[in-house]
């Protein structure tokens, strides 16, 4: 394949991680990479810092196309690629690309892919590519030829290395014209109310200390905060204990929750389901506390305890603290 | 006021169905051995977003779903728990339908159904996790889509919508007719009640077939872009803590961390 497009997600005037990633893989499957920017006069990004990673950037610069607005970047994208037809164009899965991407997938009648975690192209020019489905319990092998209409993969995050050798030259930058109307603008704005969390954040915690279904309660959460405080972490749930009202949904950790590194993940009652482990798979050791042994979690596991965490919990937490006494 | 809500579902296999149940045919079709469908549960969030704009300020619920096979108690579900209609577009051509064509059906399914005011969906369906057809479906009606509700107030005019987003929420607005993506924030669906167990019983579905929506079987042989499934083998090599007794197994854990030098 000749030219691989790439969405560019910016915040603050610099590039997000995810661009970095998306280039990577760019590069790991096209001859060219472009590099498509879109924003406003007051967002807009330094190029400079990305310009000798890519071949080809484009800017697209319009009043409308705030971080915010799907429905603008979707037009602007649809416009663009109307134009250059490009074979193939990788979005991030992030708060705008997950709902761009498979409007902009329709809107072009491309092929679509979804939370793609890795993909090549072989002498044929087949293109195939890696997904998780039924909840990361199967893996889809998807394939397609490219055939003339721009295809869209939205990519998982964390999935290719954000660090790229550099190009000898850099990249041809080229202004596009792009036309939005208050017509195409049918949601609006209102705010963005950030989450009060006390303590280490979830996302940044090194410790993290989770509970699930086997809590049975909201009040074993009580003692999972004891032990993240201890040790300097922060406390996530799974779906099933958010969903039962224990602990609140910001703290949910899964598919369609957060996605947690940390160096050290402590499971309490979790049973370790696939949809639940998309959230913590980069996690670098994951201790597993449940008292059935043939629970998953045990599979995905580098240290197990099996047993009844009320018996558990009160005798590890003594034994934190006499470690910081 | 009372509004024209349109809910879209699928029958899923159960999430919760052990791996090992589970069966790839040779045409990439995953089965249950043990035919465990129910409601995809984000749908089922759908369902109570629709039935909570009801009990608020009235709401007529039509549930919409596209199949080949539907089990009657899992389809019927919504009307036991306070939906007024159930459609079903029903062709065995349509065993593994790709997201265009299903969005392509939805879109004529809701023509056919005349005016409507909100479309709710699940955000995504659990067997596939796509979260494609709400979005195409929302560019096929031409009608403002917000997706990840966690949150709906209605107004005269519109929605002002609650979104679930990485490092907080965001508030944003929209005008009638409006497409909404629901997420498993919105709340527990309710439990049918015996009233609506009742209706559901004695109330039968709308059957409708692709060739009424003017869908033909050409375009229905769309090739599915899978090419191979599989289960990824994981062995385990996890290491087992023991203790004669149980309450010394927090201490020992602690020692062992300390040891490998994890805290």
């Amino acid at each position: 394949m000749k030219n691989v497009f790439v969405l560019a997600e910016h915040k603050s005037k610099s590039f997000e991680n995810i661009t970095y990633e998306l280039i990577s893989a760019g590069r790991s499957v096209g001859e060219y990479v472009s590099l498509v920017v879109l924003g406003n006069a007051s967002n807009m990004p330094n190029i400079a810092e990305i310009s000798k990673f890519v071949d080809y950037i484009y800017i697209a610069e319009h009043e409308f196309l705030n971080e915010w607005d799907a429905d603008a970047w979707t037009s602007g994208l649809y416009d663009i690629c109307s134009q250059t037809r490009p074979d193939l164009l990788l979005i991030g899965k992030t708060n705008l690309g997950r709902d761009v991407g498979p409007r902009l997938a329709y809107k072009l009648k491309g092929r679509f892919i979804q939370d793609c975690f890795g993909m090549q192209v072989d002498d044929n020019n087949v293109f195939t590519a890696q997904r998780p489905v039924y909840g990361g319990n199967i893996i889809a092998e998807l394939e397609f030829e490219f055939n003339g209409c721009t295809n869209i993969v939205v990519m998982r995050t964390g999935s290719y290395d954000k660090g790229i050798a550099e190009l000898d030259t850099a990249a041809k930058v080229e202004n596009v014209e792009i036309n939005l109307d208050d017509d195409d603008i049918k949601v609006r704005h209102i705010e963005f109310i950030e989450e009060s969390s006390t303590g280490v954040k979830l996302e940044d915690a090194s410790v993290v200390v989770v509970g699930g279904r086997g809590l049975g309660g909201p009040q074993p959460f009580e003692l999972l905060e004891n032990i993240a405080e201890l040790l300097g972490g922060a406390v996530g749930a799974s779906r099933a204990a958010c969903d039962a009202g224990w602990i609140d949904h910001n703290k949910q950790i899964g598919l369609t929750g957060k996605t947690v590194s940390p160096n050290l993940y402590i499971t309490v009652g979790v049973s370790g389901a696939s949809q639940h482990m998309a959230g913590c798979s980069n996690a670098k050791n994951i201790v597993a506390i449940n008292q059935d042994k043939d629970a998953n979690i045990f599979k995905e596991a580098s240290i197990g305890v099996v047993g009844d965490w009320k018996t558990i919990l009160p005798s590890l937490i003594e034994a934190l603290k006499n470690r910081n006494t | 006021m009372s509004l024209k809500i349109i809910v879209c579902v699928k029958q899923v296999i159960d999430p919760d169905a052990p791996i090992a149940s589970l069966d790839i045919g040779e045409d990439n079709i995953v089965s249950s051995k043990e035919k465990q469908f129910v409601l995809n549960g984000y749908d089922e969030n759908a369902v109570e977003a629709a039935l909570q704009i009801k009990d608020d300020i009235g709401a007529e619920i039509t549930v919409l779903s596209i199949g080949s096979d539907f089990e009657n108690d899992v389809m019927k579900k919504p009307i036991s728990m306070g939906a007024d209609r159930l459609i079903l577009v029903k062709d065995s051509m349509l065993r593994s339908l790709d997201g265009f064509i299903t969005a392509e059906l939805l879109g004529k399914a809701i023509d056919k159904i005349g005016q409507f005011d909100l479309v709710l969906c699940g955000r995504q369906a659990s067997d596939l996790d796509n979260a494609y057809v709400p979005l195409a479906l929302s560019e096929i009606l031409n009608v403002a889509c917000v997706t990840l509700a966690q949150k709906i107030n209605v107004n005269a005019k519109g929605v002002r919508v609650e979104r679930v987003m990485s490092g907080g929420y965001q508030v944003v607005e929209a005008e009638f007719p409006v497409l909404i993506t629901v997420s498993n924030e919105i709340g527990n669906p309710r439990y049918p009640t015996i009233r609506g167990i009742m209706n559901a019983g004695r109330k039968q579905p709308d059957i409708w077939t692709s060739a009424e929506l003017g869908i033909t079987d050409d375009s229905l042989n769309k090739q599915s872009l899978i090419k191979n499934l599989s289960i990824p083998t994981n062995e385990s090599d996890c290491e087992f803590l023991d203790s004669e007794s149980e309450g010394e197994l927090g201490k020992l854990l602690v020692e062992h961390l300390m040891e490998k030098k994890l805290i």
